[in-house]
């Protein structure tokens, strides 16, 4: 078993020693990931709805209840501080999720607004029941109504003769859900869901292999693939929603929020930046190692020291932040971000490849970070 | 280490005052140039202020200077330190006791710090890296402060005018969040500086208790919070931690500049008390010992604080009235007692916490912001502290050299302690005895067995500590921390370049530029400035 | 109704900002309440007959350019030749007045060397005066985020403060942060001397003696310092008022519910004010964090308003006294050496005797051991008092022949451990009036009504935050930065709204510093 730090606490990297066999289970049948770390906050009061639309860079009005929404947010410069989801479970009602711990941020902003902010990090568990047959495990865990659970939907029921919410969220880019419990109940809806899942091969699963599927799914993570602005050193450190492909999540149009007339006016001149999925030129690949006489050397899993992307000239363009070798697509697949000022549309680009200590430099195609979107993700 | 008492030779390139670490630093940095240097100390030991004595058989007690601040790693690399014995352990902890409560402690993993926090404020934890990482970037700035010698606003020579804009532009180089920040903590009292981040006690008092330690001023004082930074500076050393214990002791770190000293060629004598600067035509042409010896020298350097060096050793009737009066006006107002325990266990914390790691970085008594005032309040009516604000380490848990298998060493800093007490400074051998008690009747609220566990104990007041050490007024930084004894008016305006009125008398300790604390920053930049200036 | 600029307030920055703008032609709309012109220094009636002063009273340094700019003299204004403070010590009394020749003299009755001495210091504040004035008498430099006509004038002040020579500029540079305590016993011997000297300078901001810092108020105070109004406050705002009406400046009595930078302002009645230029006299926390809508702010700013540090540490009690006339010795009209200075008669004298500012404070460590008590949120026995009886001067306060006392109360803590209830009240006036009686005997038993006006209240009733009387903490950051470096220089975040009130450089206090200052960079611009 690998044990990785998690803001704080013990978390599984993989109950094995390899991960390979919980990133099978994400794609084929399903894995189940203790995400109780993922910083939680509940939001109440009258203005509940008028302090996340003053937060976040998209527009809470429009959610629904019993809808969540992946969002970012910003800070006045319009550089982005975390990205998370937030689910409306009543009108004056919410939970947010966050990488890094915001309850400052949300405090120092409801100055003059009627609500209440808590942090409920430690007061709620988080399983992620990830994978193809999760749907059919929750089901038998938590009853028919999860069946027709629609993408990006919530419903509170009970599993173990608990209350649970289920939002039919993830971080694999698969079906899957997410289901939050009390702290105390943790431990029994995690075995009744173990139980639930035994006939469909339901595997504990950790954090290495989520990285992987996470990667397949182009999601970007804090603290890799970009730094809150809040933990920046520098201001070059610093990246926008739209300089990381986020723009479909930013409202402008709309009452004021913080970083909103930086953002607008980048919406209008355009952004310095780019971020694009990289698919390594396999046949050039596995030509550097040919060379050494040496079979094509892929990570084990995925990787997150950030390497440079050069263009033709052999001018640095850009680095690929972090990356994987998807044992699905068998692809190596990197997520990166890319200058506009020194690349075009159908530019070629080359990354760097370490064989046989040497540095090389390996073409690639640059694609939508979206690798692997299969249509259950969202399907009925 | 084994040192003579007399000197080789009648005659030096350099003699310097005092063998505390940085006339030793200065020393030494003197030698590996060429100089013939040599180095007179009035105690059988080596150190001043930064040594390790075995007061206690057995027991191995830093007895003044206990932690190692920012000692300068340019030093440890240019002098070659780590080769003449130097071994600093990272702290790697601070704790907040708190009675029937499993306290604060702070680790050096963020996370696990956090949810220490979020016991006691879920805002503080999320803000708190947040303010490491904006102090950190900060102190980059100070960084270049300490390490560069002043520079002389009111020059009109160009150079000095050109370091200044060089200053000027380091600032102008951070962004204006920055400079905003630094114009506060150049300025403000501690408290209200954490306040504009952090609710939440014991983490408040915590943190700026490092504002404090050695001045006479409260954690509220204006002008306390600069110190804070010092503790995000470890981190741009690109050392691990800002803050260790030096194997053996504290006195392993002046030993070890000893041994680089000698190494270069320098001579070190002990037990050899300087009685006055041997001045001819307004020269510093050597020194004369008690014992009645003299030694001659080009130039003297005085690592001893300036209000000794110039009304003692020197005299007032060689220097300039006005200077005299500058040197009367500095002020030094030891404000700070140290109490060294020998123990026959580590006492238990009843805090419910396994193992001992939480109890080997500091351990800070700090409860609440208004207890640190409270003490403080006392203090400026010349009382010593009921119950004082300590900075207690117990250094046997990571260096077990200093104490007998199984026993420990704790050593308590004391705040405050004032050297004017009401009754007048001469009464503290009166009151040594109640001062103690009140350091371990403070240390049993926390830990009920201390008393249990005490062998052996040394109290210093700051009396004992003018005594032992020469700091005049015991004050552990010879001469306070303020504003307006620092940069270019350390130790007093015009002569902040180590320079003095005497020709061919200079100055390399805490007095001057960048001030107390063992960072061996002032030996090395006087040592270097004199080279440079051809002082030597 | 449209205006070329709206003035919010009615206080002394206000008005000195309405008339400048008045008289360079522009159409100025005041907007206070009717009872409210004056501001600080707006009377209220505390006790039938008996009125308040208001809070602030000491014009002394009220800037004598902005009297010749705005031809204050002309409207009423007079140089005061005769006031006086009486310090009363442990045991002494020194009485300081207008002339620094008669001032020695009372301090050598306590201290020969202290009197050489405080005739020292006086020629150096003289000398060092020149540059330090011109500092405080110009828009402040951006320190923070400095463009190069910032640059430009930091390096033009330097210069001039290295035109004092060497030794003096590091002199300055030296004494700005120290304390108070340090600074004046480099000088003096005498206590009482020492204490009357620091009491008001300390009390500026969360401070005591023992402040480092706090010298730097004393050094500003000392170096600004001329002769009072006669009338004090009370004067000084009528002729300021006069100054703008008669430069066509209209008053519109309104209360003002929000501000729309850019457009306007709108007040409590529903009317809407039309002015492309604002110019707020009230504190930055009220002005940004009540009056505007916080979704307008950033983050940023919004944080660093709200941190801007405003504890008001001082409260008033106003004492509506019986007929302290002529057969009452007081201790003051018993000292032998005032007989040649008698309190000369102003409009209202009632020549009771009674001194009409006093200083009550017996040493340094009796200040700060005022202020000790107040940190940890508990009532202080033995005050330290900054009296004003200015029913001295003006006989509208009280009826023909009695008296009222304002004492400013130092130190009282915002909010007290359990809360300001009555008998905190009681207990508190209690402390103050047996001060008060031991150096004015008498007194208490004639005290015949009271108010008690504790930080909260004086927050409540004069619109300053936290009740601290200078808008804002003066400590050196907040002198250096003011209120924020997004609005340091009077132009804030929001195109067309100013500050202008003691919130903004060079801080509190009845100056008109930040009124003039700001409104001639609204000329300019």
């Amino acid at each position: 078993m690998n044990w990785k730090d998690w803001a704080g606490y013990y978390a599984v990297a993989s109950y094995d020693t390899n991960h390979d066999q919980e990133y099978f289970a994400y794609r084929h049948a399903a894995g189940l990931m203790d995400a109780t770390p993922l910083f939680k906050y509940e939001v109440k009061g009258p203005d509940s709805l008028n302090l996340l639309s003053r937060i976040m860079a998209k527009d809470i009005g429009k959610l629904r209840l019993g809808r969540v929404t992946y969002c970012c947010w910003c800070d006045d410069d319009g550089k982005i501080l975390d990205d998370g989801t937030v689910a409306r479970l009543g009108m004056d009602h919410f939970r947010v999720t966050a990488a890094e711990p915001f309850l400052h941020w949300f405090l120092q902003n409801a100055r003059t607004l009627n609500v209440t902010i808590e942090d409920i990090t430690a007061k709620f568990g988080i399983l992620a029941l990830q994978g193809p047959l999760s749907r059919e495990i929750l089901v038998h865990a938590a009853g028919g109504e999860v069946a027709t659970l629609r993408f990006f939907r919530l419903i509170e029921t009970r599993i173990d003769g608990r209350n649970v919410t289920i939002t039919r969220t993830g971080y694999t880019g698969d079906l899957g859900y997410e289901i939050w419990c009390g702290n105390s109940d943790a431990i029994a809806v995690y075995d009744a869901l173990i139980e639930s899942g035994k006939n469909y091969q339901i595997m504990p699963a950790g954090l290495a292999a989520l990285d992987v599927a996470r990667i397949e799914a182009g999601f970007i993570m804090n603290g890799v693939d970009y730094f809150s602005a809040n933990h920046c050193l520098i201001d070059s450190q610093k990246s926008t929603p739209y300089e990381l492909g986020l723009g479909w999540s930013v409202n402008l149009e709309r009452d004021c929020f913080i970083g909103q007339k930086a953002l607008q006016a980048e919406k209008e001149t355009g952004s310095s930046w780019q971020f694009v999925g990289l698919e390594y030129d396999w046949e050039a690949f596995e030509e550097i190692f040919a060379r050494f006489d040496l079979p094509p050397q892929t990570h084990s899993g995925a990787w997150r020291t950030a390497v440079p992307v050069y263009g033709r000239s052999g001018k640095q363009v850009g680095q690929a932040t972090s990356g994987a070798w998807s044992p699905t697509l068998k692809k190596n697949l990197a997520l990166a971000s890319l200058r506009n000022d020194d690349y075009s549309k159908g530019d070629a680009l080359f990354i760097e490849v370490t064989a046989e200590y040497e540095r090389k430099r390996c073409p690639v195609r640059v694609s939508d970070p979206m690798f692997f979107n299969p249509e259950r993700k969202r399907g009925k | 280490m084994k040192t003579a008492s007399k000197p080789n030779s009648s005659t030096y390139d350099a003699i310097v005052i005092g063998g505390g670490h940085n006339g030793l630093v200065c020393a030494a940095y003197l030698a590996k140039a060429g100089k013939k240097v040599l180095a007179v100390e009035k105690r059988p030991v080596l150190g001043g202020a930064a040594v390790s004595e075995e007061t206690v058989p057995g027991f191995t007690f830093s007895t003044f200077s206990y932690v190692v601040s920012l000692f300068r790693p340019q030093i440890i690399r240019q002098l070659d330190l780590v080769k003449h014995g130097l071994q600093i352990i990272p702290m790697e902890t601070t704790y907040n006791p708190i009675p029937g409560d499993a306290g604060l402690v702070r680790w050096a993993d963020g996370g696990r710090t956090r949810n220490e926090i979020a016991r006691f404020s879920k805002k503080d934890a999320s803000l708190y890296s947040e303010f490491g990482l904006s102090m950190g970037r900060l102190s980059r700035f100070t960084k270049n402060v300490i390490d560069t010698p002043a520079p002389e606003p009111a020059s009109l020579n160009p150079k000095e005018l050109f370091k200044l804009l060089k200053m000027g532009k380091l600032f102008k180089d951070f962004d204006a969040d920055m400079r905003y920040l630094n114009v506060k903590l150049m300025t403000m009292s501690a408290v209200d500086f954490l306040e504009e981040w952090f609710e939440s006690e014991p983490l408040l008092p915590s943190m700026a208790g490092s504002g404090i330690i050695g001045t006479f001023l409260g954690i509220r004082s204006p002008g306390t919070a600069y110190v804070l930074l010092h503790h995000y500076m470890g981190e741009i050393d690109g050392a691990f931690r800002a803050w260790g214990f030096s194997k053996g002791g504290t006195g392993q770190i002046s030993l070890a500049c000893a041994r680089a000293a000698v190494s270069f060629g320098a001579e070190i004598i002990t037990d050899a008390a300087v009685e006055r600067v041997k001045i001819r035509n307004g020269r510093a042409v050597g020194v004369v010992l008690e014992n009645g010896g003299e030694i001659n020298a080009r130039t003297v350097i005085s690592g001893l604080d300036p209000n000794r060096t110039f009304l003692k050793l020197v005299g007032e009737d060689e220097l300039p009235a006005s200077f005299v009066g500058q040197i009367k006006r500095y002020k030094n107002r030891g404000s700070s007692g140290k109490v060294n325990l020998a123990l026959s266990r580590v006492p238990n914390f009843e805090d419910g916490r396994p193992g001992l790691q939480h109890l080997k970085g500091d351990i800070t008594i700090a409860p609440s912001i208004d207890y640190v005032e409270r003490a403080y309040d006392e203090a400026k009516y010349g009382e010593f502290s009921r119950r004082p604000f300590l900075n207690i380490v117990i250094p046997s848990l990571s260096d077990p050299s200093v104490a007998p298998p199984g026993k420990h060493v704790l050593s308590a800093f004391v705040q405050y302690a004032p050297y004017n007490i009401r009754e007048g400074a001469g009464k503290w051998p009166e009151k040594r005895e109640a001062f103690g008690d009140a350091v371990i009747d403070t240390i049993e609220e926390y830990a009920p067995d201390i008393r249990d566990c005490i062998i052996d104990k040394q109290v210093l007041s700051p009396w004992d500590i003018e005594k032992m050490t020469g700091l005049t007024e015991g004050n552990i930084f010879q001469g306070e921390l303020s504003l307006e004894q620092l940069a270019f008016l350390r130790p007093v305006a015009e002569w902040s370049r180590y320079r003095s009125p005497i020709n061919g008398l200079w100055m390399c300790a805490s007095g001057t530029h960048p001030g107390g604390g063992v960072m061996g920053a002032p030996g090395e930049l006087a040592a270097k400035t004199m080279l440079k200036e051809g002082g030597v | 109704m449209s205006f070329d600029v709206v003035v919010i307030g009615g206080g002394v920055n206000a008005l000195t900002a309405a008339a400048y703008l008045a008289k360079a032609g522009r159409g100025v709309a005041v907007v206070c309440p009717d009872d409210e012109i004056g501001g600080l220094c707006s009377r209220h009636e505390f006790y039938p007959g008996y009125y308040s002063p208001g809070i602030l009273s000491d014009t002394s340094m009220f800037r004598k350019w902005i009297v010749d700019e705005l031809d204050l003299r002309g409207h009423g204004l007079v140089k005061s030749t005769s006031s006086k403070t009486v310090a009363f010590g442990k045991d002494q009394q020194i009485v300081f007045s207008e002339s620094t020749d008669k001032t020695t003299d009372e301090i050598a009755r306590v201290s020969e060397p202290d009197a050489e001495s405080y005739r020292a210091m006086k020629a150096f504040y003289q000398k060092i005066g020149g540059p330090i004035s011109q500092f405080l008498n110009s828009v402040p430099a951006d320190i923070v985020d400095p463009e190069t006509t910032d640059l430009w004038s930091l390096f033009k002040r330097g210069f001039q403060l290295r035109r004092l020579g060497k030794k003096d500029m590091l002199e300055v540079l030296r004494l700005a942060p120290m304390t108070v305590y340090d600074w004046l016993d480099e000088w003096f011997e005498n206590n009482g001397l020492k204490a009357a000297l620091a009491l008001p300078a300390v009390t500026e901001g969360y401070s005591a003696p023992w402040s480092p810092g706090t010298n730097a108020n004393l050094l500003i105070r000392e170096v600004t310092r001329g002769p009072r109004v006669q009338g004090d406050g009370l004067a000084l705002v009528e002729a300021l008022e006069s100054a703008a009406r008669s430069n066509g400046v209209q008053f519109e009595p309104g209360i003002v519910d929000s501000i729309e930078p850019g457009r306007g302002v709108r007040l409590e009645d529903g009317d809407f004010m039309e002015a492309k230029t604002i110019m707020a006299a009230y504190g930055p926390k009220k002005v940004f964090l009540e009056m505007i809508d916080a979704r307008l702010l950033s983050h940023k700013f919004e944080q660093r308003i709200s941190k801007f540090r405003t504890r008001g540490l001082t409260s008033q009690l106003l004492l509506a006294v019986e007929s302290y006339g002529p057969g009452v010795e007081s201790s003051a009209s018993r000292s032998g050496s005032r007989q040649s200075d008698k309190i000369s008669p102003g409009p209202g004298n009632l020549n009771s005797g009674l001194p009409e500012m006093a200083l009550i404070a017996e040493d340094l460590d009796g200040i700060e051991k005022a202020f000790d008590p107040v940190k940890y949120k508990e009532v202080t026995r033995r005050p330290c008092l900054d009296v004003y009886i200015p029913s001295e001067i003006h006989d509208d306060l009280a009826p023909i022949g009695k008296t009222v006392i304002s004492v400013l109360v130092h130190y009282t803590p915002y909010a007290l451990r359990g809360g300001w209830t009555p008998e905190a009240r009681e207990e508190l006036s209690g402390n103050v009036i047996d001060v008060l009686d031991e150096k004015i005997p008498g007194i208490k038993e004639r005290v015949i009504g009271k108010e008690l006006l504790t930080p909260g209240d004086i927050e409540q009733r004069y619109g300053l935050s936290g009740g601290q009387l200078y808008e804002g903490e003066h400590a050196l950051d907040q002198l250096l930065v003011r209120p924020a470096p997004e609005c340091s220089q009077y132009k804030t975040p929001f195109e067309g709204l100013f500050l202008c009130s003691g919130g903004s450089f060079p801080g509190g206090g009845l100056t008109g510093a930040p009124g003039a200052l700001a409104a001639k960079l609204v000329m300019q611009e």
